[in-house]
């Protein structure tokens, strides 16, 4: 069933025979490893099968599909469920923050609102900056709903209207920049009661996202449900818990930690045009997927190429955070440097972009893509492309439209200061 | 079994030695929407024109497509000068136009004075009338460039294309004139129109490096025949490529769909001073007619409860995403011909015969669409056409050239007809006021059919005289619910726009708004 309504909502067309195209050189034994190929076995999939809550997850709905999992009582996919969502809020958490800093502390106007100073301040600690003033504190209450199967909220938005400093000032709205931290702590704690045995994989997935390293009682987990890895953006176990990570120096010693993304990373480290390296290295990682698959299912399905598509699509995040990681300050937003540096933090953003066409150009809906490119955008005052992928994430995820409020503020400054531009056809 | 481990690094040198073999001579031929109006930068009109633009000359400052930071190919430093008032601009040494000739400080003050000069009719160069103050050269390779007054972000308003002094005979730049078809500039490609095309040549210069020898612009004609053309490798790119087609085009491991960040929206301009539309209870009925869930499906291929579109609806003049759209104001998703044809009767029309009648003739609707629409969103002008019959309506239909858009309907003279169906694209910049506002000396200079409100006209100037970032947004939400009220514009869509590419075309960054500013880059391996 999911397999025709993963059809049925992307009007894919017919399976053609894949064009001979690059190869990911990986050993057959990882590719084997990969749920994409795993899952491409009838028998192997049928516990996915026929369930609203793979369907939601299937067309981008995540919050729909958390639901339908506690309805289901399937506990490890609603602590899977709540712990994307906690990194969707937490990315949400930082979009917002950064705005604030950017609209409020790094272009103030004559007639922002002075609470703003506040606001500014709380949205540098929630960043781990140093804050200048004292912090608005956050508002009580949000981050005790921890309740599994159910989706905390942060209030009516906005969370306040302040005066603008003019005699004829109006009210401005505003939202506490730590709303999404709080509601990422939120979802956090309710994977793990949702499924208790989920504890280390929420703490490594949240710090392979960006969040914090887990605490050093959480070994890296080796063995993860398969509920945590269908319909992901990782291949395997290993990709799940370490996006990101630095490969080891060679792509032998890469394979052998069951990472098919580190392999490719530990190739294209090396590379003169790290881009052009990735983009095939991913490339070939889709096609090598895809003909597996197929020679599991004994023929080419259609959801054959979506399923590897996700791995594509996974495989340049990992390169480019992988990148943005040994860029170091210089991949910082503004961060000017030369070199090294300066190159790995150019491979770095333009594979983010790269990412976010991969997953557009298959129908990969995947509010963590989108969500992650737009908090990364608004650090660069690129306002235009977060907006966008800000408002489609939050089409699926009920109240994430708060990060929006700050958003909308600093694309106001953006607009209004930029040079005369005029409407064409 | 384990299987050996392949080389994976080695492969991949492999392939970037063969790719880089194959990039001399390489020739990229791709699809435009239409063929430029212009490549005179002043003269710009459509995305077509600054896209093209953007291959030929140099932008004095842009910002980086990948971390929006302001950069500049020509610029060799920069700095404020005249307590903030004067930005004084180096140029690079080794820069030099198409015809061999040095670029220098003479021919950044002329690009000023002539966009300074009243008799340069350029609507680009009155904008940055607002800005610029004037230019004095220095040195061979420094000049001094004057504001109106402080600015905060100087080389944000030094996005304006470098012009050769050389070209004219003075600052007074016409549209028509052979600059605009062979022009001189100094960015990465020499670029000629002819008749079906426009062919830029690679040209080697100190600051521009294109890896790519010949880029050919074609006119795009069918866009299945575009598909089939580049599955084929008669071509390697389409700038836009159908939404009904992109399932098509993602399906094809050989290409690729590229986002293309541009805000657009679609819209259907209503004739307020045609009689038979000058009552807004006739507009609204129009209005209601449209089933705009059933033009989307038929059109750009949206099927109904679909995730993620490329197509949303809108009620305004802005796209949902941005923060002058007013939330408050609901689109109008599907028709409602019962409520149309109360307002249709209430507005003193009859019905006779299934068509309705005004002052005792029948009503037929003259509806006019910019060509290049049907190959974004195929059949668009006939099921207009289809719904607005159903609806009781006689009309008929005309597809007009792009010539003639920029010539007549822009500038208001398109007056035979009642509803002309158009879209606009917007960067960072989202103003509206020349679509609404009266039209009256340099105000209102894309007022299509010559609307005028009291209340829009109001709005507008709300927004002229903000001090703030919230009473500018104000004075826009205003707007919007002032235009979903009087509808002198039937609101469509916002469309994405998507590019397709074969996948041997690499690096090929695509700019938002711009396109081609990272052209460099880009590699064609054959």
């Amino acid at each position: 069933m999911i397999v025709s309504l993963l059809l049925a909502c992307s009007g894919e067309a017919p399976v053609e025979p894949a064009v001979e195209g690059p190869r990911s050189g990986l050993p057959d034994t990882l590719v084997a490893a990969t749920w994409q190929v795993r899952l491409a076995d009838d028998a192997a999939r049928a516990p996915f099968e026929g369930r609203e809550g793979w369907v939601a997850w299937s067309e981008g709905r995540p919050a729909d599909a958390l639901l339908a999992f506690a309805a289901e009582g399937d506990a490890a996919a609603l602590a899977r469920a709540h712990a994307e969502l906690a990194v969707d809020w937490r990315l949400a958490g930082q979009l917002a923050s950064r705005a604030t800093v950017e609209v409020y502390g790094r272009t103030p106007m004559a007639g922002d609102p002075a609470e703003v100073a506040g606001l500014v301040a709380a949205a540098r600690a929630e960043l781990g900056e140093a804050p200048e003033g004292t912090p608005l504190p956050r508002p009580e209450g949000w981050a005790s709903q921890a309740a599994p199967g159910t989706l905390p909220d942060a209030g009516p938005v906005p969370h306040y209207r302040f005066r603008e400093s003019l005699p004829e000032g109006l009210e401005v709205p505003a939202v506490h920049p730590g709303a999404g931290f709080a509601l990422a702590a939120a979802h956090r704690a309710a994977a793990v009661a949702a499924d208790p045995g989920s504890a280390g994989l929420v703490a490594w997935m949240d710090a392979a996202w960006g969040g914090e390293a887990p605490p050093p009682e959480s070994p890296r987990p080796t063995t993860v449900p398969d509920a945590w890895l269908f319909l992901s953006l990782a291949t395997t176990p290993a990709d799940l818990v370490g996006f990101g990570a630095l490969p080891p120096d060679t792509a032998e010693a890469a394979a052998s930690t069951g990472s098919p993304f580190a392999v490719l990373a530990a190739a294209c480290l090396p590379a003169e045009d790290p881009v052009g390296c990735a983009e095939s290295a991913a490339a070939g990682l889709r096609a090598e997927l895809t003909a597996k698959m197929a020679e599991v299912a004994g023929e080419p399905r259609p959801y054959h190429r979506r399923f590897a598509a996700r791995a594509e699509v996974g495989a340049l995040v990992h390169l480019a955070r992988v990148y943005e990681r040994r860029a170091g300050p210089c991949a910082l937003p503004g961060g000017a440097c030369e070199g090294v540096g300066a190159r790995d933090a150019d491979a770095a953003g333009r594979l983010r972009v790269s990412a976010l066409d991969r997953a557009d150009g298959a129908g990969v809906s995947e509010s963590l893509v989108w969500l992650w490119i737009a908090a990364w955008d608004v650090g660069n005052r690129n306002t235009v492309r977060a907006a966008e992928l800000l408002h489609r994430a939050s089409a699926s995820i009920p109240g994430l439209d708060a990060a929006r409020v700050p958003l909308d503020a600093l694309h106001l400054r953006v607009s209004r200061s930029a040079a005369p531009g005029l409407p064409v056809h | 079994m384990t299987a050996p481990f392949r080389p994976i690094r080695a492969w991949l040198v492999g392939v970037a030695a063969v790719a880089s073999l194959l990039l001399t001579g390489a020739q990229l031929s791709f699809y435009e929407e239409s063929l430029p109006g212009t490549l005179n930068p002043l003269y710009a009109q459509s995305m077509v024109d600054f896209r093209a633009q953007e291959l030929v000359f140099d932008r004095i400052f842009y910002h980086d497509p990948v971390d929006n930071q302001i950069v500049s190919r020509v610029v060799e430093r920069s700095e404020l000068a005249e307590g903030g008032k004067a930005y004084r601009v180096t140029l690079k040494d080794g820069l030099r136009w198409h015809d061999g000739k040095a670029v220098g400080a003479a021919d950044l003050c002329f690009t000023v004075e002539a966009m300074l000069d009243p008799k340069t009719p350029s609507r680009i160069a009155q904008g940055y009338r607002t800005v610029l103050a004037g230019c004095e050269v220095e040195s061979e390779r420094v000049a001094l460039v004057m504001f109106t007054r402080v600015f905060h972000n100087p080389k944000e308003r030094l996005g304006f294309a470098l012009l050769p002094k050389g070209a004219f005979t003075g600052t007074a730049i016409a549209p028509d004139t052979d600059f605009s078809v062979h022009p001189i500039g100094s960015g990465p490609y020499k670029g000629g129109k002819g008749k079906r095309g426009v062919t830029f040549e690679a040209y080697a210069n100190g600051h521009h490096a294109a890896r790519v020898n010949q880029l050919s612009l074609q006119e795009g004609g069918d866009p299945i025949v575009q598909v089939n053309t580049l599955k084929q490798k008669s071509a390697q790119g389409i700038v836009a490529v159908a939404p009904p087609l992109r399932p098509d085009v993602s399906a094809a491991d050989d290409l690729q769909l590229k986002s293309y960040d541009l805000r657009s929206w679609w819209f259907i301009a209503v004739n307020t001073k045609r009689p038979a539309l000058a009552d807004k209870r006739v507009r609204q009925a129009l209005d209601r007619t449209l089933d705009r869930t059933e033009l989307r499906t038929l059109t750009i291929g949206v099927k109904p409860g679909e995730q993620n579109s490329p197509c949303e609806f809108i009620s305004g003049p802005f796209v949902q995403s941005s923060p002058f759209y007013n939330r408050a104001v609901p689109t109008r998703d599907k028709s409602d011909r019962a409520t149309a044809s109360r307002l249709l009767t209430e507005a003193g029309y009859k019905l006779v015969g299934g068509l309705w009648q005004h002052n005792g003739q029948p009503v037929k609707l003259n509806i006019g669409m910019l060509a290049p629409l049907d190959k974004e969103a195929p059949e668009l002008l006939q099921q207009i056409s289809n719904q607005l019959g159903a609806g009781g309506f006689d009309r008929v239909e005309t597809r007009i050239s792009v010539d003639d858009w920029n010539r007549r309907v822009v500038t208001g003279q398109a007056t035979e007809f009642d509803l002309l169906v158009g879209k606009w694209s917007f960067g960072v910049v989202e103003e509206v006021n020349q679509l609404f506002e009266t039209r009256t000396g340099a105000k209102g200079a894309f007022n299509i059919f010559g609307y005028s409100s009291p209340e829009a006209d109001a709005a507008v100037a709300a927004y002229n005289a903000a001090r703030t970032d919230t009473a500018a947004a104000d004075a826009y939400h205003k707007l919007h619910a002032v235009l979903a009220d009087q509808l002198p514009y039937l609101f469509l869509w916002k469309l994405d726009t998507k590019s397709a590419w074969r996948t041997e075309v690499r690096g090929n960054t695509i700019s938002p708004y711009f396109y081609w500013t990272e052209v460099d880059g880009w590699t064609f391996g054959g």
